[in-house]
């Protein structure tokens, strides 16, 4: 039991990373914009429709991360303005998007539902000069924590410049935004845009790492991204100085540990939902404890 | 300087709470002037600042701040020249930012929200300076979180926000009203000393007509939607708290109070 869970260790970890950039982007709208956005269970899988698609049409695997997340950020436009200029609730907007990006991905796939990606074509991790210099076991590995580690220092960078300020107080009080002569409603809109141009990019880094696009693997990325960020946030609470960006990676990486435990425990992968649900209901439990000691905060 | 021009607001309009707060209400403020507004609740202080700011559109008549029509202005357009403290302490600042990045974030408010640093640190021994004056210790507590301050602070916090930008408009909307009496007079004394030095032109609602008769050149108290009572100059010097109170005691009785 135990030593299938040591055995899928670098795997899990290569997961948490990769589902960390979508904590990032969930962090965006959930623990700075205060938005619920279920947006991401679309745009997740859009990420990795994109991005399949156009490798198999023959794009480099960087150009297809790129189209990936340009198109996450226009599906997080498309729910900030439906929001924000149609004044359609927060959770209605995002709702609307999911169901929409649903076809709108069987489209991009050319109605397939499944798509995979031969061995012999490039990708991130494979068939390219990068890749083939670093050795086999730690490629996706050290590919994926460079990433998450330059998104991170870019994503701290941003929220301590003018914008991010911006950003972040729209988060926290509207109403400064307003007195500092700024349409909140924009604010709004760009944080969707960024966040969800993060959660493609996830789903299109998982997709080119597993060399596969299924329609419904966006299911329950919401729940997952919002785990990540809550563990993230409640295990760094008393420590000012890890940056939540940090604790939000570090979420990720120990939600997955979680998983993947009650995997090795002989749970049937077919449960992975339901073990996602309870292990989120638990965090979820576990940390409303401490928060009502702070009702006056 | 700034003109309400026969407004009309009626909430709930063709509804059984129907409830018609300004019938045909006008007033003029010139520029420089500090009104106080006095009035019981429900007589319409808190709707006039709303329109006044624009976070109520009006059903008819024209707003005109020197001599541009703003009546269709959004709230935060208008923003640009007015500042606005309100009563909850909690709405003029960002509990979760620090006292500098709150600082540092009103300092923006006229320059482009681009990628250059949140924090000017060039403007960090300003920012203390200020703060210093307020003789409430938040200098030294800069990387503190605004959520952390006692509502005077954060009061004082948020009016020396609004000190760092050129406005040429103050409202202040009951704004000692959730603050312990010392607390509220500190926060009067600096608003005082920010209208003077700025000559800026204010419009503070509230309900200590103590305040209403020391600070501010004119006066005006609101009664289902009118001005029952407009002294300016040495008229309003000149009016004493037990005239004022005399008329509130009328106004209450007439409603039943």
């Amino acid at each position: 039991m135990l030593s299938s869970f040591v055995a899928t260790l670098p795997s899990t970890l290569e997961q948490g990373l990769i589902y960390a950039v979508l904590a990032l982007g969930l962090m965006l709208t959930y623990a700075i914009l205060d938005f619920p956005d279920l947006t991401v269970d679309g745009s997740f899988p859009l990420g990795g429709a994109v991005s399949t698609s156009l490798i198999l049409a023959g794009w480099g695997p960087l150009p297809a991360l790129l189209a990936a997340t340009l198109l996450g950020a226009l599906a997080g436009l498309c729910t900030g303005l439906i929001h924000v200029k149609l004044k359609v609730r927060a959770l209605f907007s995002g709702i609307i998007m999911m169901t929409a990006l649903y076809s709108i991905n069987l489209r991009i796939t050319g109605g397939l539902s499944l798509l995979s990606i031969p061995r012999s074509q490039t990708t991130l991790f494979r068939n390219n000069p990068l890749a083939d210099f670093l050795p086999v076991d730690l490629r996706v590995l050290v590919i994926v924590f460079s990433i998450i580690l330059l998104l991170k220092l870019l994503l701290d960078g941003f929220l301590s410049t003018r914008a991010g300020y911006l950003l972040r107080a729209a988060g926290d009080n509207e109403t400064v935004v307003t007195s500092l002569a700024r349409d909140k409603g924009n604010v709004k809109i760009a944080g969707l845009v960024l966040a969800n141009a993060l959660v493609a990019l996830s789903g299109a880094i998982l997709c080119q790492q597993q060399r596969m696009f299924e329609i419904s693997m966006g299911t329950g990325a919401m729940v997952l991204g919002l785990a990540s960020v809550i563990i993230g946030i409640n295990l760094f609470r008393k420590l000012e100085l890890v940056r939540t960006t940090t604790a939000v990676i570090i979420g990720a990486i120990v939600y997955k540990l979680c998983v993947a435990f009650a995997i090795s425990c002989g749970l049937s992968p077919m449960d992975m939902k339901l073990v996602t649900a309870a292990l989120f209901l638990t965090i979820l439990a576990l940390g409303a404890r401490p928060r009502k000691e702070k009702a006056n905060a | 300087m700034l003109e309400l021009q026969h407004i009309r607001k009626i909430y709930n309009p063709g509804t059984v709470r129907e409830l018609c707060l300004f019938e045909d209400f006008s007033l003029s403020v010139g520029k420089g002037e500090f009104i106080s507004v006095v009035g019981s609740n429900g007589s319409g202080k808190t709707s006039l600042l709303n329109i006044l700011c624009g976070s109520i559109p009006v059903d008819a008549g024209r707003l005109v701040l020197d001599g541009t029509d703003i009546t269709r202005q959004k709230e935060h357009v208008r923003a640009r020249r007015i500042a606005r403290i309100y009563q909850n302490p909690a709405l003029g600042t960002c509990a979760k930012m620090t006292i500098l990045e709150n600082m540092a974030l009103a300092d923006s408010k006229y320059k482009r929200m681009n990628l250059r640093p949140g924090t000017d640190k060039t403007q960090i021994g300003r920012y203390r300076q200020m703060l210093a004056e307020l003789g409430l210790g938040m200098e030294n507590m800069l990387q503190a979180r605004a959520g952390s301050l006692s509502g005077g602070q954060r009061q004082a916090l948020a009016l020396t926000m609004s000190r760092l930008n050129p406005i040429d408009f103050l409202v202040l909307d009951e704004h000692t009203a959730a603050l312990d009496p010392k607390a509220a007079e500190i926060i009067m004394r600096l608003t005082h000393q920010m209208v003077t030095e700025g000559k800026l032109t204010a419009i503070m609602v509230t309900h200590n007509l103590r305040f209403a008769l020391d600070y501010g050149d004119r006066l005006l108290m609101l009664h289902q939607g009118q001005a029952i009572l407009d002294k300016s100059g040495p008229d309003k010097a000149a009016l004493r708290l037990e005239d004022v109170l005399q008329i509130f005691n009328q106004i209450s009785i007439e409603c039943g109070n």
